[in-house]
């Protein structure tokens, strides 16, 4: 029989830096998870993106055992990274902030593929130039 | 001691209608360490409260400002949340665990059951890691019962609760020097050493390997993960003694091959243990 889930627990959080500080520990804490237990799950499995902010989804169960997934950071984070800027613009249809290429369109959406709602990487790439006008920047071809 | 300075956080609740925010970057520009999101609102922790106003001030702006968040009716609380024991509602089904025949790990808050265990270890975890109830940590534990056969001197390289230093203690190992970089986890190791009238045999410390005399441990223990394991490979031969053997786990099984080729490079032999989706090795220098 499937265990009773008791919460569903949305965080964002450096990758392989969680800690039992908040909001790990209040959020964690007050439904009986082990935060310890997570914080070493989720470090070992997000090492590998040091530098990123991962959003993760924790399913809690009646038993207080846990399971959680890790998506890709947000299309928006990784465009502003590749373009090296702090922030996209206000107005985006007059005010352009930035610039990033195809190529590097094709990796963030390469990268984002599993949580975007496209059949192939091609339609991933439009759902992320769709995020980029929507920030002020310009796709270079 | 504990230190008696207790961190305090910023809570800022942003409660909406509707919003179509995805990227919490901005906030984490201004200092957050982490989101929480819930239905029709958010909240972002702040590490330190001082400039509190300026913040809640950023955040009200970039709200209004950013057409393409949507955020309707927003309405922004903040509150003060001070450092506690985050833990406290797990700990009360932290009940004792069997590791072995011979060894026991239990809270020290629970009287010691009536038992033929040899080795019963006292853990208070507070906010440390290394409860005996992660897979990582109960291989460490069967590692050191083998590997352990009196008057060893011991490292513990990021030792949390300082659990595995404990029970090589009890096992028979002479001394332990135990490390991690969380001074909050030293402080809880000390308390438990004490919990575990082992004091005089082990000396703890906030830090890293680099600290240390060459050549000084019969073995040497790592719970950590693979980052650090791999960084830790290259300083592992002037650590040990010739015949010295180390004990490195907190690596996913993803990562068997990365670890392994590292092993190779070093010319390291090495036996693995898996439990559940986590790997343990022992390891010692090939003889030439």
């Amino acid at each position: 029989m499937a265990k009773k889930v008791i919460s569903t627990i949305k965080l964002q959080i450096s990758a392989g830096q969680a800690n039992p500080s908040p909001p790990v520990g209040p959020a964690l804490g007050q439904h009986g998870v082990n935060i310890m237990e997570f914080c070493k799950a989720f470090n070992a499995k997000t090492q590998d993106k040091q530098g990123l902010i991962i959003p993760v989804v924790i399913t809690v169960y009646a038993d207080q055992s846990f399971t959680f997934i890790t998506k890709t950071p947000p299309a928006a984070v990784l465009l502003k990274k590749a373009a090296g800027l702090d922030k996209g613009s206000g107005e985006p249809n007059r005010e352009k902030v930035g610039k990033v290429t195809r190529a590097q369109v094709r990796e963030i959406a390469e990268l984002k593929e599993p949580d975007l709602n496209a059949n192939d990487v091609e339609n991933a790439m439009l759902m992320v130039e769709g995020t980029a006008r929507s920030m002020g920047i310009i796709v270079e071809e | 001691m504990r230190s008696d300075k207790k961190k305090k956080w910023l809570v800022v609740r942003v409660q909406f209608t509707s919003c179509e925010i995805e990227d919490y970057d901005f906030f984490f520009q201004l200092g957050a360490s982490g989101v929480e999101e819930e239905e029709n609102q958010f909240k972002i922790y702040f590490p330190d409260t001082d400039a509190s106003s300026g913040l809640v001030h950023k955040i009200e702006y970039f709200l209004k400002s950013e057409n393409r968040l949507q955020i309707t009716n927003p309405v922004i609380h903040t509150e003060t949340i001070i450092e506690q024991d985050w833990n406290q509602d797990w700990k009360k089904n932290y009940l004792p665990i069997p590791i072995s025949d011979r060894i026991l790990i239990k809270p020290t808050w629970l009287e010691a059951p009536k038992t033929e265990y040899d080795v019963v270890v006292e853990i208070d975890p507070a906010m440390a890691f290394g409860t005996g109830t992660h897979a990582t940590t109960r291989m460490c534990l069967k590692a050191l019962e083998d590997q352990i056969h009196g008057g060893e001197i011991l490292l513990d390289v990021g030792t949390g609760t300082g659990i595995l230093s404990f029970t090589a203690l009890k096992l028979g190992a002479r001394r332990a020097v135990a490390l991690d970089t969380d001074v909050i986890a030293v402080e809880t190791a000390q308390e438990n050493a004490a919990v575990n009238n082992v004091l005089s045999s082990i000396e703890l410390f906030a830090g890293s390997v680099d600290a240390l005399k060459p050549d000084s441990f019969d073995l040497l223990v790592a719970n950590v993960n693979t980052l650090v394991v791999v960084t830790l490979l290259s300083k592992i031969p002037a650590l040990l003694a010739a015949h010295g053997r180390a004990i490195l786990s907190g690596i996913l099984q993803s990562d068997a091959r990365v670890i392994e080729d590292h092993l190779k490079i070093g010319n390291w032999n090495f036996q693995k243990s898996q439990m559940e989706e986590w790997l343990c090795y022992i390891i010692r220098q090939s003889q030439v």
